[in-house]
């Protein structure tokens, strides 16, 4: 092995200019973006810069031409919270639950993992019709969030798997053994442990339904969220103002993501201290 | 002997789906002694083990601790603590919030458990580490943390699921010191469980032989190494070699037999057996010596197939065209005396006290780790 490293063949050089290809490929239209929302006030959609501003940021703020952009990012914030929230809790349990062999595990899991795999669109469709057979008002915090959870349910069981993989059922033992009662168990050791995992499986549920595009189309309602507001102003808006709305949102990811993690950090550092 | 740690075991059988793990078990573990249970893996020793600390539940039967009934007490409320295999110790805790995990959870104060938690981390020379996760130990510390929390609880019964297989050999052999003295300290009884033969001789008051959910022999090391109660047992617990042959004669207690190639022994306790029947007696491969020629009874000719020098003794393996290698355990002195060659025919014989007959039936090869 470490003979063959020493050499390095045409592959390597092949292999490397193709990841450098992805790379640029994949964070070099967010770079275009974020260069293209500091446009100059007299600036246009494409390249040449005319002088460097934040004039389309003010413009976002101020104008009046971009519907409601503000409500609309509210009510992705708050979707993108309660899918956090519901995704860890349920995805906890459910994966806890799944490592015994109950009557049912295995058709129950495919039955999940299929709402992953059926187009979101049509998603959306069944559920609107749905509520409209049983006579309930399509509403973004309802049929939108339940949108939204037949996607981040069934992704986060899937990473609960895999944190679970690496979780020892000998910890839950020697609790009971040293005589904590299930629910001791589940909160002292089991959660402790597997919290770490659980944040990944809230981070996801957050992202995953921030971004959601296809199932929320017809089950928000009346109200549009984030990415059908900016998919509507793609069509009608024709200044830079576009690409200061896709800087915003990405920083505030970014931002959810960089809190979650400093989160961690200070529990874990707390932790230590509270030795 | 204290009887509140003494353990009755009625009739305890394990059923997973229809396989019988363990299988209508009776067992007497007195109080304060340590008691090992040995047997190749899937022999049902660890479920013995876990249904006495309480982690599963027995299909049939009872278990009592100190006259009291448990087959179905909370795990953790019956006087058991146990240690795991893989020590399962928290690893998002400290040594100290480790070892007071069981305070926690009854409800005591956080300064008043931590004393207890350190004094208990001194008692196992860990004092020094009571802040430090698990993580930042070595195997064997982390088995002396596994140790302190489990006898935080202080428990009436200690129960090791093979404390000692995830260290290395010195470690092990310190560790065995630790334990028989720590339960000689307590007085408690431990119940070790293991697959490895000279462990379970040098600890044990009581060993407590499986196989097949079944147990084939609970008695002292002592006898269980001098009399074995079957061909498994002595196979298994190793040092014996096991002979088949058809009785010839009997007379009072004692019983001739003659093998299928011809040869005879005398088996000078063999009661309730009759001419004709097919037995098996184990002969112990220490009281074996070298003989000039075929000798006429309780002895035999092979081709010697490997020798292995073992430092006070040499091992010497022969082919007697039989299934079953012989073989022979020569003091030092007398190989170095007349060193003998791999493929060279040598005769072997042994006093009649030498030979054991085997009254139990299972047959098995066992899977003795020292051989």
């Amino acid at each position: 092995m470490s003979q063959a490293t020493q050499r390095r063949g045409l592959g390597f050089y092949l292999l490397a200019a193709f990841f450098a290809l992805f790379v640029i490929f994949l964070y070099g239209p967010m770079l275009v973006i974020f260069i293209l929302s500091f446009q100059g006030p007299t600036g246009g959609l494409t390249f040449p810069l005319r002088g460097v501003s934040t004039h389309w940021f003010n413009d976002l703020w101020t104008s009046t031409r971009y519907g409601d952009l503000g409500g609309a990012f509210r009510r992705s914030m708050v979707l993108g919270a309660m899918s956090l929230a519901i995704t860890a809790i349920v995805c906890l349990f459910a994966g806890l639950a799944f490592r015994k062999r109950f009557i049912g595990a295995g058709p129950l899991f495919y039955l999940a993992i299929t709402s992953l795999v059926v187009p979101g669109i049509l998603l959306g469709l069944g559920i609107s019709q749905l509520f409209q057979l049983l006579g309930f008002r399509l509403n973004w915090w309802l049929s939108g969030l339940g949108a939204h959870l037949s996607w981040t349910l069934p992704f986060g069981l899937l990473i609960m798997f895999a944190v679970l993989n690496r979780f020892d059922s000998s910890w839950e033992e020697a609790a009971r053994d040293a005589g904590a009662t299930p629910w001791q168990t589940l909160r002292y050791v089991t959660v402790p442990i597997l919290f770490p995992g659980l944040i990944a499986v809230a981070l996801f549920g957050f992202t995953l339904s921030y971004d959601e595009m296809p199932r929320s189309l017809l089950t928000v309602g009346g109200r549009n969220t984030l990415p059908i507001e900016i998919s509507n102003m793609t069509t009608n808006v024709t200044t830079p103002a576009l690409y200061a709305i896709g800087t915003v949102t990405s920083v505030l990811s970014f931002a959810v993501i960089a809190l979650a993690f400093a989160g961690i950090a200070l529990i874990q550092k707390r932790r230590a201290r509270a030795k | 002997m204290s009887d509140i740690s003494r353990i009755d075991i009625k009739g305890v059988t394990k059923l997973y789906g229809s396989v019988k793990a363990v299988n209508n078990v009776d067992l007497v573990i007195e109080g304060g002694s340590y008691c090992c249970m040995i047997g190749p893996s899937g022999c049902g020793k660890t479920t013995l083990l876990r249904m006495i600390a309480g982690h599963e539940a027995p299909s049939s039967g009872t278990i009592s601790i100190g006259g009291q009934d448990v087959t179905h007490a909370k795990t953790g409320s019956r006087g058991t603590a146990l240690m795991f295999q893989n020590y399962a110790l928290f690893p998002h805790l400290s040594l100290t919030d480790n070892v007071a995990f069981s305070l926690r959870v009854k409800g005591e104060a956080t300064e008043a458990r931590r004393v207890k938690a350190r004094e208990m981390l001194d008692r196992v020379q860990l004092g020094h580490l009571a802040d430090r996760l698990p993580s930042e130990l070595s195997g064997g510390q982390q088995q002396r943390v596994a140790l302190a929390r489990a006898l935080i609880t202080n428990p009436k019964v200690l129960l090791l699921d093979e404390p000692l297989s995830a260290l290395d050999e010195f470690l092990r052999l310190r560790m065995r010191v630790e334990l028989k003295r720590l339960q000689n300290e307590l007085g408690i009884t431990f119940i070790h469980v293991t697959h490895t033969q000279p462990e379970a001789i040098a600890l044990a008051d009581q060993v407590v032989v499986m196989d097949h959910g079944l147990i084939e022999q609970a008695a002292s090391p002592r006898e269980i190494y001098n009399h074995p109660h079957s061909p498994y047992v002595a196979r298994f617990m190793g040092g014996q070699n096991v002979l088949a042959g058809k009785v010839e004669s009997t007379s009072g207690d004692s019983a001739s037999v003659t093998t299928a190639d011809g040869h005879r022994y005398d088996l000078p306790s063999a009661p309730g057996v009759t001419p004709g029947a097919e037995i098996r007696f184990s002969v112990r491969r220490d009281r074996i010596h070298l003989s000039p020629d075929t000798p006429a009874r309780n002895g035999l000719t092979g081709k010697v197939i490997n020798t292995e020098y073992q430092g006070t003794f040499v091992k010497v393996a022969l082919d007697t065209g039989s299934r079953e290698e012989f073989i022979i355990y020569l003091p030092d002195e007398a190989w170095f005396a007349r060193p003998i060659t791999v493929g060279e025919t040598i005769h072997a014989s042994w006093e009649p006290t030498a030979s054991h007959h085997l009254k139990g039936t299972n047959n098995s090869a066992g899977a003795p780790l020292e051989d």
